[in-house]
């Protein structure tokens, strides 16, 4: 019986401190790969390579992405409310998803009827990923 | 049967397996884009969840990274589905690595390539298991399938085993299915 105990006892502890890590990895993960754009990249390239998909990715502040694809320089413009108003002014198109840290949109490209843009945007963090992905047939487009 | 024979006619089967494969991808290359696939599943649903379960249940006998067939198959399948074939895949393919490591040898494998972490997972698995095994299980870096041929060796029951794995994988799958399926929605 007492035996019974002390083995119980010798794996609990260790698993509630696995959790507890394993709590903290994803925290930590969350913190730091929406922080930034560099980690974010890495993590959607990562996403991307081993989902064997291919995609372009790439991710800005919002100040970069202001000026490649807004063209606007306006600092007052990168708070968050603004942001998305411009955004939305330019692209007119409804949320595909959203949750407490990002928005994403799916907007078809304007050039290319086969292109899909996906541009994600953090709320609450200095953010911006896009990424486009090919929608056709391949023997379509031929 | 003997030993060697059973070993040499597997071995024929995947080979021949792997050569259909591999004429069908290069004789019709449009067939293997993304929104074929996706075109294909979607028309076939019930039988693309079948054979998917089948692969993933085998992907153990061909040492084949869960994470990339998780993946992939988050694209084609909705997020719950995928899920739940990854779940009860995990759980054959663990199953199947364990009774059949020697078999297949992978002993010899795992051994030659991966001598130094046996040594430590060895140490270490010593009256903690299954928060090892979990562990081991949900860091992606680590090969899961090493960690499921340690514990066969060194005689840790399997229901310890497969319980580890298992809530270890659908941790981390559940995060990157989650994740491919929101950030870059297809």
């Amino acid at each position: 019986m007492m035996q019974t105990k002390i083995t119980k006892k010798s794996w609990f502890k260790p698993l509630v401190l696995v959790v507890i890590f394993i709590g903290l990895i994803i925290l930590i993960g969350r913190i730091v790969i929406f922080s930034h754009p560099r980690p974010m990249q890495f993590y959607l390239e990562f996403l991307d390579k081993r989902s064997e998909r291919n995609l372009k990715i790439t991710t800005y502040s919002k100040e970069e992405f202001f000026q490649k694809y807004l063209n606007t320089n306006n600092d007052e413009s990168y708070q968050v409310n603004n942001f998305l108003n411009l955004f939305n002014e330019k692209f007119n198109h409804p949320v595909a998803k959203e949750n407490n840290f990002f928005i994403v949109y799916r907007v078809p490209d304007e050039k290319d009827a086969c292109l899909i843009n996906i541009y994600g945007i953090n709320k609450k963090r200095d953010l911006v990923y896009v990424s486009s992905q090919n929608i056709c047939l391949k023997y379509e487009q031929k | 049967m003997n030993k060697n024979k059973s070993k040499k006619i597997i071995g024929c089967a995947w080979l021949f397996v792997l050569a259909v494969m591999m004429s069908a991808y290069f004789l019709f290359p449009q067939s293997f884009n993304v929104s074929n696939l996706i075109l294909i599943i979607k028309n076939n649903y019930w039988l693309s969840v079948f054979i998917f379960t089948f692969i993933i249940c085998f992907r153990g006998l061909l040492l084949v990274s869960p994470l990339s067939l998780t993946l992939a198959s988050s694209v084609f399948f909705p997020p719950l589905t995928a899920l739940l074939v990854n779940s009860f895949g995990i759980l054959i393919s663990t199953s199947l690595i364990y009774k059949f490591s020697h078999f297949l040898g992978f002993d010899k494998f795992f051994e030659k390539n991966y001598n130094q972490q046996i040594t430590k997972i060895k140490a270490s698995l010593h009256k903690k298991e299954i928060p090892i095994i979990l562990l081991w299980s949900f860091l992606p870096i680590f090969p899961t399938d090493l960690i499921v041929y340690v514990s066969a060796s060194i005689k840790i029951p399997l229901w310890k085993c497969l319980i580890g794995v298992f809530v270890g994988m659908a941790i981390i799958n559940a995060i990157f299915i989650y994740s491919l399926n929101f950030f870059l929605p297809y």
